[in-house]
């Protein structure tokens, strides 16, 4: 019995380890080219000390970890950064794991997805400055006790909610009244759960549009959708997940919802999705969320570097745009100038946002770039890179 | 080597792990020697028949068989010997026929192009049971379909299918009914006029001094003594197992039944499932009550139900104490009126095997041992413990180790040392002294006729019949689930007088 | 004819009976500090590969801290594994009473009654798996799932729209390290004295050893049963209070794996996980020890996300090698 369980923890471990690596091997459809930094002042570029900076977010292994991994190598390739990667936890072992994290004494600068008061402690008692990036506490303690210590510089978010909004928006625009909803389970991502958040007020403020049923599960859509069909078959108009895989695609196409009397819109971009653009089930998406992280490194960087805390109200995340997909063409575009090896925004725009190389850069300036960041600004700014 | 010598085994050893099993041990038998082994349950002989059968290795010694150095790998190379062995569990594989249970690792000998013919192992296998005495018994039926008995026989069928010379019989007969051991006795007497010879271990001594024509006596791995017919003798034979003298009668050696007035325990009305329905029992202070019948006739439940195992569906148990009766519904108020429990089931329910003869020993003294804030001391368990295992004389390193360790006579001396060291006052023993040396029974009869001296109530259960008849003050009869007969403690008491109550 | 050797050998014999009377009690010797080994071993591996830095004061704080909640948690389960019991609701039982401890305080309920509270919620939860178990007859298993579900329900319904937060900086006093210290000692000395020296700890181990013969030896199955789970309950309760001060925030997931890491950790500490004789309270207190130093060490030396799991399983599969009790003879019954 004894050796039967030492072969079975010995098979898990082993399983384990060839998974990680598959993930980490099959990274998906977009892999950075290394960073073109010939255009910047290569005096000032040399002479860039080397930082370690943490990076943390709950998971490595999937898709979005995946894009976030991507992202930071690319700019601590370009600026001679040290990156590190750390997975969060939950609770009190989160507060553990970035304790132990910064006990080790060579980390200068933490970007985190999430943030809690707690966090910010360890943070003051290790005197290293954190920010949070794509991820925003709800609380309201939370944020007044975060803003409030010194070694918070504040958040950089993507419009969760307003992607959400959008989501029904389209759908209801288009005359859908009975929608289904698939989320992801509750309190473990802020990102779906502000999505989710935003339909269920939009439903609230449109009482003739009905939520038939809404599901919260880590198994994603796909699980949800013959439950749905099977429940709310030829009723259901619209449908809406607060994120999208081939899975949920194939989903869709078993349970025959291909015919346009259901309407999709979603966040998050698929290879099948320029193929439902075009028959005419999908209405919306957005993605394009990378560099929500690169923009939260330089102003790190610049308080690491430079000394200097960018964002001046740290109760308000810098919110950034996700890039809208209306249209077929929308998707061709952003296959074309987004999902490329060149991110959305270059080592060298980022550079811009960086106070060693452009003292001049101010929290306007970030603002600004954020408001005017959309699949058109992309392509304005990409035009001649991509070939 | 003497051409009547069939095995000659010389300087055999066999430890298991701090336990020396076998010491120098050092036995001849002869061709045509029907030869009896005897010894307590730890004496070793069930190790030494177990490596000549080849189920174990020896550490060191050798062995001549025929002339030739002997040193199976298994069961089945000693068998293809001619050394053949039988033992006491079921050693019948389940799920098979009876042909294939008797040539079980020998099915080669009949593959045609590595085709099994079965209906010539079939036909083969009907030969060998007829052989044996037992021609209704045929190859093809399903093993499963047979009776403990029956499957018994299969074990030796299969043992004689290959025409051993040697043929061991570790304690089969203890567990068979007249049918079978007719069975092996003919067996035996044939093997014997076939110049073969047969080793043949039992705790029966009747049977052993009726069969055998040498008897080998073990004791603590050693080799005691051989005696031959003019010299077996019960109290001998008991004598070289046990190695002193059995002072007094093995039982007892009144025979006044009477005790005190004064009832202790009594139930009314007592009906349980299997159709046992209104039975009475009063026990009275400084008695033994027997109770006697077949396995299946009741009396086991009534002695859980006396003890609040188990609820019964009509009556109830009281406990008598200054006058008041006070009802035991289960083991913790049993416990707490001063009684104790003895289960036939040693291993699953009277000690604990994983743990230390100390914490079993302890356990229902516990609560009388709380000291300030619920403090129990370790040296007053050790304390405890020491005092028992030396009144019980108990074959042990030292209280720490593990019960399961120990004998089936050492285990019971624990469990006895449970009740004593919590000054029980009625004591409801269940088989007690069942798979117990002789030597062990004698200290166990003992030490009920004290507690009875000293006025204590015992209630023993017992399906051995002398046992009832040696010890009880008064015997209650069970039948098929219910109550039959009373009887008071008497000289002329036989077995012949309780066996029809009974069956 | 007298085939007797045992006088002419006498001496030798009881040499040899001396000798490996002797082997045997140092096997016994060596089995009961194994399971310290697991902890030696973990403990030297991330000293070499920090430079010493696991060991400076700064980490021996945050080793407290961090192994607060999960040694805390031992002591307490130590008394339902040892009679073969189990609660797979931990988890989500602290997570309620994280909640509730939080709701308090965010309605101005004086401290003291908050950590009452929460203390209470834990010690409902446990007692509801027991009086499932006990009364209706079913396994443990299914009594902790049924409790584990409808208190995960609690959580998630009540943190849907929003995580429950109180203001971290004015609950430093809660996260003193010191103070921590000081707590568990005491709730530690206080488990080793019930466990080891009053029957509480005997009893429970008796029920595991053998339930029928404890039983029969007029050992209360249920009493005996519901006072462990009570005693583990009181123990989550406390370790939930510091969790939820440590994190200052409460989430659907709090309190998530509790019930996985206290299973790490008394696997990891040699206890056995069907219970009975050979249940040591300090094995699983070590363990959790180990799980601590196991999680820190990993992350002080600053391994990279990816590898950490691999490595993770790799040394849990070398600490549980050696700390396994090989003469017990199995892992699981």
């Amino acid at each position: 019995m004894k050796k039967f369980i030492a072969l079975l923890l010995a098979l898990c471990l082993a399983l384990g380890i060839v998974s990680a690596t598959a993930e980490v091997a099959g990274t998906g459809d977009v892999y950075f080219a290394d960073p073109d930094t010939s255009m910047l002042d290569q005096d000032i570029l040399n002479g860039l000390p080397r930082y370690k900076f943490a990076f943390s977010y709950y998971s490595f292994t999937d898709k979005l970890g995946q894009q976030f991994r991507l992202c930071f190598d690319y700019l601590c390739k370009a600026f001679n950064i040290e990156p590190f990667f750390f997975e969060s936890g939950q609770g009190d072992e989160a507060v553990s794991n970035l304790e132990s994290v910064l006990a080790a004494g060579d980390v200068d600068g933490v970007i985190y997805v999430g943030g809690s008061q707690a966090l910010l402690s360890v943070c003051e008692k290790y005197k290293v400055p954190f920010i949070s990036a794509c991820g925003f506490p709800s609380a309201e303690n939370e944020v007044q006790g975060m803003a409030a210590n010194p070694y918070y510089l504040g958040g950089v978010v993507d419009a969760d909610y307003w992607a959400g909004t959008r989501c029904l928006e389209v759908l209801y625009d288009a005359g859908c009244r009975n929608i289904c909803f698939s989320g992801l389970t509750q309190g473990f991502v802020k990102s779906h759960d502000d999505r989710a958040k935003a339909m269920r007020d939009f439903i609230a403020a449109h009482p003739d549009m009905k939520l038939l049923a809404d599901s919260y599960s880590i198994g994603l859509a796909q699980d949800d959708i013959p439950t749905f069909a099977a429940s709310f078959g030829g009723i259901m108009d619209g449908y809406v997940s607060t994120a999208s895989s081939d899975a949920v695609y194939s989903a869709l196409e078993s349970e025959m919802l291909t015919d346009g009397s259901v309407k999709y819109t979603t966040v998050d971009i698929a290879s099948q999705t320029g193929v439902y653009f075009q028959n005419g089930v999908q209405l919306w998406t957005c993605g394009g969320q990378y560099p929500t992280v690169m923009v939260a490194f330089a102003i790190l960087y610049n308080y690491v570097h430079d000394g200097v805390q960018m964002i001046p109200d740290k109760t308000q995340p810098l919110t950034r745009k996700y890039l809208e997909i209306t249209s077929y063409e929308d998707y061709e575009n952003y296959c074309k100038y987004v999902e490329s090896d060149i991110p959305p925004y270059t080592a060298e725009e980022i550079s811009r946002m960086m106070l060693v190389f452009n003292p001049d850069v101010t929290y306007a300036d970030l603002e600004k770039d954020a408001e005017n960041y959309s699949l058109d600004d992309v392509i304005k700014r990409h035009e001649g890179l991509i070939k | 080597m003497s051409e009547n010598l069939l095995l000659s085994a010389r300087g055999v050893n066999k430890n298991f792990g701090a336990t020396r099993a076998l010491i120098d041990v050092d036995v001849d038998i002869s061709l045509g020697e029907i030869r009896g082994l005897i010894g307590e349950n730890g004496s070793g002989k069930s190790t030494f028949s177990s490596i000549v059968a080849g189920a174990q290795k020896e550490d060191s010694g050798t062995f001549i068989l025929k002339g030739q150095e002997y040193h199976p790998k298994s069961m089945v190379d000693a068998q293809e010997h001619g050394v053949s062995m039988i033992i006491q569990e079921m050693g019948t594989i389940s799920g098979i026929t009876v042909a294939a249970n008797i040539f079980a690792g020998r099915l080669e000998q009949f593959a045609k192009g590595g085709l099994l013919s079965w209906k010539k192992i079939n036909a083969e296998a009907d030969r060998v049971l007829a052989d044996i005495g037992a021609p209704e018994i045929k190859g093809s039926m399903p093993i499963d379909m047979l009776n403990f008995e029956d499957r018994k026989i299969v074990e030796i069928a299969r043992a004689m299918s290959t025409n051993p010379d040697l043929l061991i019989i570790d304690e089969t007969t203890t567990a068979l009914a007249t049918k079978g051991r007719r069975l092996i006795y003919n067996l035996i007497n044939r093997l014997h006029e076939e110049n073969k010879a047969v080793l043949f271990i039992s705790h029966d001594l009747d049977e052993l001094m009726e069969v055998c024509n040498t008897i080998t006596v073990l004791r603590d791995g050693v080799i005691i003594d051989t005696l031959n017919k003019e010299q077996m003798s019960i109290e001998l034979m008991r004598k070289l197992m046990v190695g002193r003298e059995l002072a007094g009668s093995y039982y007892r050696d009144d025979f006044d039944g009477t005790s005190s007035d004064e009832v202790v325990l009594q139930a009314d009305h007592i009906s349980l499932r299997n159709g046992f329905e209104n039975v009475d029992v009063k026990l009275h202070k400084g008695e033994i009550l027997g109770f006697g019948g077949l396995s299946d006739c009741g009396m086991h439940e009534l002695g859980k139900v006396l003890y609040g195992i188990e609820k019964p569906l009509t009556g109830e148990v009281n406990i008598i104490k200054d006058g008041k009766k006070k009802p035991v519904t289960d083991p913790v108020t049993a416990v707490s009126y001063n009684m104790a429990y003895v289960s036939k089931d040693r291993d699953k329910e009277s000690v604990i095997l994983g743990a230390s003869i100390k914490n079993n020993i302890v356990l229902p003294s516990l609560r009388n041992m709380k000291k300030a804030l619920g403090y129990i001391s370790p040296r007053s368990e050790k304390e405890l413990t020491n005092k028992q295992i030396k009144v019980m004389s108990i074959k042990c390193r030292n209280g720490e180790q593990l019960v399961k360790e120990l004998s089936g006579g050492n285990k019971q001396k624990v469990v006895f040392s449970k009740w004593l060291g919590t000054t029980s006052d009625v004591l409801i023993l269940d088989c007690p002294t069942r798979g117990i040396d002789v030597g062990v029974k004698a200290d166990m009869y003992k030490l009920m006729m004290d507690l009875k001296r000293q006025g204590k109530a015992i209630i023993m259960i017992s399906e051995e019949l002398l046992e009832l008849i040696g010890m009880s003050d008064r015997i209650m009869l069970f039948k098929d689930g219910h109550f039959t007969k009373e009887l008071m403690r008497s000289e002329e008491l036989s077995e012949k007088t309780v066996i029809e109550y009974i069956i | 004819m007298a085939d007797n050797n045992a006088i002419r050998h006498n001496e030798k014999n009881e040499a040899i009976q001396a000798a490996l009377e002797k082997k045997a009690a140092r096997k016994a010797l060596i089995n009961s500090i194994v399971p310290y080994f697991g902890l030696i071993f973990i403990v030297g591996f991330f000293i070499i590969v920090t430079q010493g830095k696991f060991v400076s004061a700064d980490n021996i704080g945050n080793l407290i801290n961090q192994g607060f909640v999960l040694i805390m948690i031992a002591v307490g389960s130590s008394f339902v594994y040892a009679h073969g019991g189990m609660d797979f609701s931990i988890g989500a039982v602290s997570g309620v009473a994280q909640l509730v401890c939080g709701l308090l305080i965010l309605a101005g309920v004086p401290l003291p009654i908050c950590i009452l509270a929460c203390v209470a919620v834990c010690v409902i939860g446990a007692s509801c798996t027991a009086a499932i178990s006990l009364l209706l007859s079913v396994p443990v298993f299914i009594g902790s799932m049924t409790v584990r579900t409808s208190f995960t329900g609690i959580l998630k319904t009540a943190t849907t729209n929003s995580d429950i937060s109180i203001l971290f900086s004015d609950y430093a006093f809660m996260n003193n390290t010191a103070i921590k210290a000081v707590i568990l000692a005491v709730v530690i000395s206080l488990g080793i004295y019930l466990f080891n020296y009053t029957t509480i700890g005997k009893y429970n181990k008796a029920l595991g050893g053998n339930m029928l013969t404890a039983q029969q030896a007029g050992v209360s199955k249920n009493r005996v049963i519901f006072m462990a789970y009570l005693l583990m309950g009181t123990c989550v309760g406390i370790a939930s209070v510091f969790a939820f001060f440590r994190a200052g925030t409460v989430s659907a997931y709090s309190g998530n794996g509790y019930e996985f890491n206290i299973m790490m950790a008394i696997v990891l500490g040699g206890f056995p996980m069907t219970g009975g004789e050979k249940s040591r309270i300090l094995s699983a207190i070590i363990g959790a020890l180990t799980v601590t130093c196991l999680s820190n060490g990993l992350q002080l030396w600053g391994l990279d996300a990816l590898l950490v799991s691999g490595v993770k399983g790799i040394l849990f599969v070398i600490i549980v090698a050696l700390s396994y009790d090989r003469s017990a003879g199995k892992l699981v019954s």
